[in-house]
């Protein structure tokens, strides 16, 4: 057996990486959506509720929604029909969901409903860079108007890199239709504009 | 060096005690990782296994090289 030791440029900090981008990019997009707190916000696929119970520390009336839905103010449901009413919320997260998502378009639509007019759509989503306004048209055709575009492919390099370095997968939840070189990475923040119809 | 049941365990050669596994960060690339390895609690050297080197680190190489 062989080896190398070494010391240069390691340290004992740890570093916890949910997504691409991780929490910091959630508070980053809420920044640039000019949202403060107690801004009504709905983390829709919000997984293990770990972005919900963060906004709420920071003064958000943050909720989530997704189908295997944990932890307090998390509920139990399907994007494509939202438990909640119309205009319900000043801010929608919509993150790591899209790609996977069987029916994009149903998704943005229930997210159009439950947005108050001008309300904020956040998507930071795997995109085919081969195909760079994919997600933007897709958010045109459901009525609403793309503010910000921001591509973050490094932080889905260095996400799949610390994967492999750690012994997993490197990109276990990349869509079939992209291929792992041509995956980015971006942020879109997106407005109601109209009443979808 | 004693046989463990996964991996061997290594001694530090400076300070002549057992590495232990812990998180440490590996800074490469311009980035950051965590990654759990053997380090010695005195000095702080890290072992880092052929495989990781050789394999892993090739590949996230490739990755953050965008090739």
């Amino acid at each position: 057996m062989t080896g190398q030791a070494c010391s240069c440029g390691v340290s004992e900090k740890p570093l916890e990486i949910m997504r691409p981008g991780g929490l910091v990019l959630t508070e980053e997009a809420l920044a640039a959506c000019g949202l403060a707190p107690p801004a009504r916000v709905l983390d829709a696929g919000c997984g293990t509720g770990a972005v919900v119970s963060r906004l709420r520390e920071l003064g958000y009336r943050a909720a989530g929604v997704d189908l295997a839905a944990r932890g307090p103010h998390c509920m139990a449901g399907r994007i494509e029909h939202l438990p909640a009413k119309t205009s319900a919320f000043d801010c929608v997260l919509c993150e790591c969901v899209l790609s996977i998502a069987a029916d994009p378009h149903a998704c943005l639509r229930e997210m159009h409903r439950v947005l108050i007019p001008s309300g904020i759509a956040v998507i930071s989503d795997v995109y085919d860079r081969s195909d760079p306004d994919a997600l933007a048209g897709l958010l045109g055709s459901c009525g609403f108007s793309v503010t910000l575009w921001q591509d973050h492919t490094r932080s889905l390099q260095e996400f799949a890199a610390a994967a492999l370095l750690q012994g997993r997968s490197a990109l276990p939840g990349l869509p079939q239709f992209i291929s792992p070189r041509k995956a980015g990475y971006c942020l879109i923040l997106a407005r109601k504009d109209s009443p979808h119809g | 060096m004693t046989t463990g049941a996964k991996e061997p365990s290594w001694l530090c050669a400076a300070c002549g005690i057992a590495l232990e596994r812990g998180m440490v960060e590996i800074a490469y690339m311009g980035s950051a990782f965590p990654v759990e390895l053997q380090r010695c609690p005195r000095c702080g050297i890290v072992y880092i296994p052929e495989e990781l080197a050789l394999t892993r680190m090739a590949e996230a190489e490739k990755i953050l090289e965008d090739k």
